[in-house]
């Protein structure tokens, strides 16, 4: 089917899209890069103030790479949403650490 | 005892980012311990070009103002080893660099690496001047064009006046251009400046010639210095620019225009 659709269709737009091409690579980057820097609700300095502030404090349970925080900010009607995306190491939270931080589940 | 590079052009737009970017990857894979610098405080582009733009959490800026250690500022290139840069802010405005807040910055990190590749911004204004001030040598980029030539011209004269190295007795910078988007295509019409016109005029000695090339595009489209790029013309002028750098005889490549399929059958009648 798919391979019918691309004989036939005439779009230019989905005939020229493999699926990342370096155009599409730009377009992400640089949405949240533009994201941070338009940011008014949250001035921009708080938004790099957050993200150090959120490292910090991720890091002192589990070791995260700098870019494994990510943060958006973004409208929807009339409600202004905060998006925070952390992304975990593989392993994820060592057990002996939970144990650690006294929050060892209940038996 | 590291060396201090800067890339500098006047004008905005003739590739200083990208040659600044390319040439400090250039180096590291050359095996030189290199950091860049982005001098653009409030309008940093380098990091989105190294493609290191989320991983900034700390900046040039916070150290000169001790608010974060070197260290925790120098962001380490995850595709070579040797390679690190070094932010600009984003937030601060541009007075917010300082001669002497520079200087402790820059001669931390000359101890630390064997290049430091300083990314200028446009223009003639403080963070232009700062970022040339400390440098051994400068790369001058370069367009095929007349306002791009003219600007040029005035860095250089800059370059041997405005520094420290040509404030002390018998000092100077060394001074290389580098061309950038030639199109010998064009040259050979008749509508392009040629090397030897821009050489006749600024009379800096010529460190490399990088042809247009849609590879520059897509290596800033994906955060990748062009270097990495090894089939691209560009990639490859880079890395004979490097070469001459280094010392190195290289031919200058990429300045002829290629002949068509005719013009190779009937060489010559054209």
């Amino acid at each position: 089917m798919a391979l019918f659709r691309s004989f036939f269709t005439s779009s230019a737009k989905t005939a020229r899209v493999p699926e990342h091409d370096s155009a599409t690579t730009a377009r992400e980057r640089l949405q949240i890069v533009v994201a941070h820097q338009r940011s008014k609700r949250l001035g921009e300095s708080a938004f790099v103030n957050l993200h150090r502030e959120l490292l910090e404090v991720v890091r002192r349970h589990v070791q995260i790479e700098d870019d494994a925080v990510s943060i958006q900010m973004s409208k929807e009607n009339d409600v202004d949403i905060l998006e925070l995306n952390i992304i975990l190491p593989e392993q994820g939270f060592p057990p002996n650490q939970l144990i650690q931080e006294g929050r060892q589940p209940p038996p | 005892m590291g060396k201090i590079v800067v890339v500098t052009s006047g004008k905005g737009g003739v590739g200083k980012t990208t040659t600044a970017a390319s040439f400090a990857a250039a180096l590291a894979l050359r095996g030189h311990k290199t950091v860049a610098v982005d001098f653009d405080v409030g309008l940093r582009n380098l990091d989105l070009l190294m493609g290191c733009e989320r991983r900034v959490v700390y900046d040039l800026v916070n150290v000169i103002y001790g608010e974060s250690t070197l260290k925790q500022a120098l962001i380490r290139d995850k595709r070579i080893e040797n390679l690190y840069m070094l932010a600009a802010s984003q937030t601060r405005d541009k007075d917010s660099l300082t001669v002497e807040g520079v200087e402790e910055v820059l001669s931390m990190l000359v101890k630390d690496f064997d290049y430091i590749v300083c990314d200028s911004p446009a223009g003639i204004e403080k963070g232009a001047q700062l970022a040339m001030y400390f440098a051994d040598e400068a790369v001058v980029v370069t367009n095929p064009e007349i306002s791009s030539v003219q600007d040029s011209d005035r860095m250089i004269g800059l370059l041997d006046s405005k520094t420290k190295k040509a404030a002390e007795q018998g000092g100077s910078v060394k001074v290389n251009m580098l061309i950038t988007r030639y199109d010998p295509k064009r040259v050979t019409k008749g509508e392009m400046l040629s090397i030897e016109d821009i050489q006749d005029i600024l009379a800096i000695p010529l460190i490399g010639v990088v042809p247009e090339s849609p590879s520059v595009l897509h290596a800033s489209n994906a955060g990748t210095p062009v270097v990495f790029f090894e089939k691209s013309e560009a990639g490859q002028a880079y890395m004979d620019m490097v070469s001459r750098f280094l010392g190195e005889d290289k031919p200058m490549r990429f300045i002829q225009q290629e002949k068509g399929l005719l013009g190779r059958l009937f060489g010559g009648v054209s």
